[in-house]
């Protein structure tokens, strides 16, 4: 399903977000969506925050794609460098910024905004005003047709996170690949995105997919997540192998071999002289001789008499 | 996994381990050092290090408290015994005859002053030890005629010795019973901080730091300044360390909220003052106790930052009340010591202790420190029942304490 | 610095990867060997280093790794005393606000960002032409993140700060930034939780350093961690576990190596 939602055959529509987690961080898969919609040549707002205009463009495009409209949260976002007239990135300067891109353009042209990440927007403004702009796509008059959304979900309280999901007509969350699922892939997987998709009848669609992003970010599926994981405690409950056949070593000794290893003196065990040198008794000294009486209790199952018997 | 690089043979292989191994961190010891009575250098870091005034404690942070470095006392829940261990500390600076600041905002510094117990001054412990180790002696030699024959290589093995003390003397005893004339005191400068004398009626808060821990702050780097305790600017005339000791920081008292409520108002005064007293302690010939009601802060994050700007963090918890009093295990001792964290001072590694599981005990004459061990069995009815019982209990005690594993998973060494 | 630890991450003074941003994390034990280690490495390699050192004096990092007076006659390093600097802060000697703008200053105004701190970093960072042709890459180190956090600072506050300096630092300079962050897992501090994930989420190189799990040991300190994060997604883990040094081999620190390769 997660290929679909990329490809936007399948309810591209709306607000689409990306939820990942400190183990298998999302920017890959956001950077799929955008290329994605870059071959249907679609125009992209990125509004960045987290990483330079370089690394965003790296591998999407030779810079030149008039497409891909960059605005630049990563530089300066808090003007503490240029002195200029501060730009702020509330809801209202977002907009505007979409709507005078468009103007040049001066055709009429839906565009898919995409937000990296909206944990920077959440940390800095009102929440009531980024669900606002996350609302965009459903009004008729917008142009925004579609907002892709990376955040952090560790970065927010639970709440925050719920009611930022709650606005979301997609949902992708991803989690890291258990370790258990040992098994030989053609790829390795990167993550377990679970998407959970909202329609307008009311219908839910929800699937578990693990993924792999290449390097021309197109997206590998490994649609066989659950066959692999029921499969692998098979082998070892259906075969009862003899442990001791086909072993490369021998388990028994022959009455030579026997001989040799008892010759073989064992670390540790010393002559009585090395160990006399060793310890160096001192001379001198008492020894206990012990006579036992008549009336002494002898126990012949306990002798040191240290037993619960 | 556990087979070092050294056990490889062959010739390159081994040359290619010496490099492999080298890093360019030297140890290194400072050549001059002041020689100021009452303190000695450290063999492991060239520090100047004085005596906490009990020798087991020096023994278990390190040889003892390094000069400009901040020691911090959890406080057992009557604060009985950790206010004992800040008596020891002005004490044993009153004998060193240091110059000593006394702050607290409960009890009278004065009255903290004529608490101070007495010094030991006879070296009867000393020789005590020198007893104990010339009958060691004598009892190695009388034993090892009944060789061992499994464990043969345990034979000339000394027996273990519990208490914690270091080969050479540094410290002194005190009498906890006596209390230090008033002759002995009367020589020693003595800056003392009385909160409710410096501060009237309602505390208040400027920039994020109640005014008290202002004040006080203010005060220690007025004495530091006025009375040439300053590291920077060398003076001709002899130097002295000062002591500090601060009673009860962050209770109520302090006007400080942090025990009362999970959400205090300013939960960042006590650690903002930590660190302006930390580079305060840094600069001058100066160390400081602090004694803490770690059991009253409700939100264990602020004792979590708290401990991290400390240098040494001590816990101690006491039996006095608690249901372990009952417990057999401990009928040999009055509650349990452990180190929360040693200091790494100009060196890449710290003088660890052998183990945290430690307990004290308080005799007529003084305080000491001792690893936790089960006591022995003596009884003739022994019970496997119970054995298991006392095991389980020293297990959960343990975790309390810290130093017990973390993870239930698997066993790495 | 410890070779073997080079090794591992196949850096050399002549060969190392530039624009990176590393995490050093400790969590119940020590982790400032690793500080120590890569600013003995980035002096060695004559970078250009600012160290914001907010835990221990100037004389503890001198005495322990290279000889930092040297370098810092030489204007290769940029040191900043926080326990030194807090005091004037703390206690100010007039009411007066000063025209100066103090790196420190959140201390005294607690409602203010770390806008002079970043000023500062930038400044000492940002090179003249004399510079350049002298000393390699800028590198800007912190130890530790989480004191500001204890000092009263808004955790937003610091990541604003750690994202100016990734942008100044190895974005537009090509330059490497080292940052530890202490974090006691199990004491719920949830400002400091907050600024390391979203420090993981924004490094390419992560040491994490944590005591054993077994529980306290003498001769074994603890494990370090190493996560490259390559680019946006290949993440390459490396695991290893290293005890470190035993009470007298000081210039030794032995890792027995486990590496397990879980994504390629």
């Amino acid at each position: 399903m997660l290929s679909e939602v990329i490809t936007g055959s399948e309810g591209g529509e709306g607000f689409v977000l990306i939820k990942d987690c400190v183990q298998c961080g999302g920017r890959g898969l956001l950077k799929s969506f955008i290329k994605a919609a870059l071959l249907r040549n679609e125009t992209v707002h990125v509004f960045e925050f987290e990483i330079s205009q370089e690394e965003m463009y790296s591998g999407l495009t030779d810079g030149t794609s008039s497409s891909l409209v960059f605005h630049n949260g990563y530089t300066d976002p808090l003007n503490w460098i240029s002195n200029e007239k501060p730009f702020d990135f509330s809801i209202q300067s977002i907009k505007s910024q979409i709507d005078q891109s468009k103007d040049k353009e001066s055709e009429a042209k839906n565009v898919i905004l995409v937000l990296d990440s909206l944990s920077w927007l959440l940390h800095h403004i009102p929440i009531t005003d980024v669900c606002q702009l996350l609302q965009e796509p459903k009004r008729k008059e917008s142009t925004v047709k579609r907002i892709i959304a990376l955040m952090h979900s560790e970065l927010h309280d639970q709440g925050i996170v719920g009611s930022v999901s709650h606005m979301a007509n997609t949902v992708v969350t991803l989690s890291p690949i258990p370790e258990f699922t040992t098994v030989n892939w053609e790829v390795d997987p990167y993550a377990i995105g679970e998407t959970v998709q909202r329609k307008k009848s009311g219908k839910v669609n929800r699937e578990e997919e693990c993924y792999t992003v290449q390097k021309d970010f197109s997206l590998i599926i490994h649609h066989d997540l659950h066959n692999r994981k029921q499969a692998i405690p098979k082998p070892d409950n259906t075969a009862q192998v003899d442990p001791a056949a086909n072993l490369t070593f021998n388990l028994r000794l022959s009455e030579e071999e026997r001989h040799a290893k008892e010759r073989l003196s064992l670390p540790f065990t010393f002559s009585e002289k090395k160990k006399h040198s060793i310890l160096q008794p001192r001379p001198g000294g008492g020894k206990i001789v012990y006579e036992p009486d008549a009336q002494d209790d002898f126990d012949e199952e306990d002798p040191d008499d240290d037993l619960d018997v | 996994m556990a087979i070092p690089v050294q056990s490889m043979t062959g010739i390159s292989n081994a040359r290619l381990n010496v490099e492999m191994n080298t890093t360019s961190f030297q140890k290194k010891s400072r050549s001059k050092l002041l020689s100021i009575p009452g303190t000695r250098p450290s063999f492991q870091n060239g520090q100047l290090l004085v005596s906490t005034g009990t020798t087991s404690l020096d023994y278990v942070i390190g040889g003892g408290l390094a000069v400009g470095t901040l020691l911090l006392i959890e406080e057992d829940v009557f604060d009985s015994y950790s206010h004992m261990l800040l008596k020891y500390f002005l004490a044993e600076g009153i004998v060193c005859s240091h110059s000593f600041l006394i702050a607290s905002a409960g009890e009278h510094p004065d009255d903290i002053l004529q608490g101070l117990p007495a010094p030991v001054l006879d070296d009867v412990p000393k020789d005590e030890i020198g007893k104990i180790n010339q009958r060691r002696e004598n009892d190695v030699s009388e034993e090892s005629q009944d060789s061992m024959k499994i464990a043969w290589r345990y034979q000339n093995q000394p027996k273990v010795q519990t208490v914690l003390a270091a080969s050479s003397r540094f410290g002194h005893y005190y009498d906890a019973s006596k209390q230090m004339s008033a002759e002995t005191f009367e020589s020693a400068e003595y800056y003392p901080f009385y909160l409710p004398a410096e501060v009237h009626l309602k505390y208040s808060v400027s920039s994020n730091i109640h005014i008290g821990y202002i004040k006080l702050l203010r005060f220690i780097q007025g004495v530091i300044h006025k009375e040439g305790f300053d590291r920077a600017c060398p003076q001709s005339k002899t130097r002295n360390i000062l002591r500090i000791g601060i009673h009860s920081l962050g209770s109520v008292l302090w006007g400080d909220d942090i025990c009362c409520k999970d959400d205090p108002l300013y939960a960042y005064s006590l650690t903002k003052f930590l660190y302006g007293l930390r580079g305060l302690l840094r600069t001058s010939l100066s160390v400081c106790m602090v004694t803490v009601p770690s059991h009253l802060i409700q939100n264990k994050a602020i004792m979590g930052r708290v401990t991290n700007l400390c240098d040494t963090v001590i816990g101690i918890k006491s039996f006095n009340g608690s249901e372990k009093d009952a417990n057999d295990l401990y009928k040999d001792y009055h509650g349990l010591v452990c180190v929360k964290k040693i200091p790494y001072l100009n060196s890449l590694i710290c003088e660890l202790p052998d183990t945290r599981d430690l307990a004290f005990k308080l005799k007529r004459k003084q305080f000491t420190i001792e690893r936790l061990h089960l006591p022995p069995d003596l009884s003739d009815t022994v019970s496997r029942l119970n054995k298991q019982d006392l095991a389980e209990s020293s297990k959960l005690l343990r975790m309390g304490c810290g130093a017990a594993a973390t993870g239930k998973k698997h066993l790495d060494f | 610095m410890f070779a073997e630890l080079n090794g591992i991450l196949n850096w050399s003074l002549d060969k190392f990867e530039k624009g990176q941003c590393v995490l050093l994390s400790e969590s119940k034990t020590d982790g400032s060997f690793l500080i120590h280690h890569f600013l003995s490495f980035f002096l060695k390699a004559q970078c250009k280093v600012c160290f914001l050192g907010l835990v221990q004096s100037f004389s503890h990092y001198s005495t322990v790794g290279i000889n930092m007076l040297q370098a810092r006659e030489k204007g290769q390093l940029v040191f900043f005393e926080g326990l030194r600097n807090s005091l004037d802060m703390l206690l100010p000697e007039s009411d007066a606000s000063d025209a100066e703008p103090q790196p420190l200053s959140f201390l005294r105004w607690p409602s203010t960002d770390l806008r002079n701190l970043f000023d500062f970093v930038n400044s000492s960072l940002s090179q003249s032409e004399n510079d350049m042709s002298r000393w390699a890459s800028p590198v800007l180190l912190i130890d530790d993140l989480s004191v500001l956090l204890s000092l009263g600072v808004n955790p937003t506050a610091v990541l604003d700060f750690i994202h100016y300096c990734r942008m100044a630092v190895c974005s537009k300079q090509q330059g490497n930034m080292v940052t530890l962050v202490h974090n006691e897992d199990d004491l719920g501090d949830e400002d400091c939780d907050l600024v390391l994930h979203a420090l993981t989420h924004q490094s390419s190189l992560i040491l994490q350093v944590h005591g054993l799990n077994t529980g306290y040991c003498r001769d074994v300190h603890g494990q370090v961690l190493i996560k490259h994060c390559l680019d946006h997604d290949a993440t390459l883990t490396h695991s290893l576990t290293h005890p470190l040094i035993n009470k007298y081999t000081i210039s030794h620190i032995s890792y027995y190596l486990k590496f397990r390769n879980l994504i390629g």
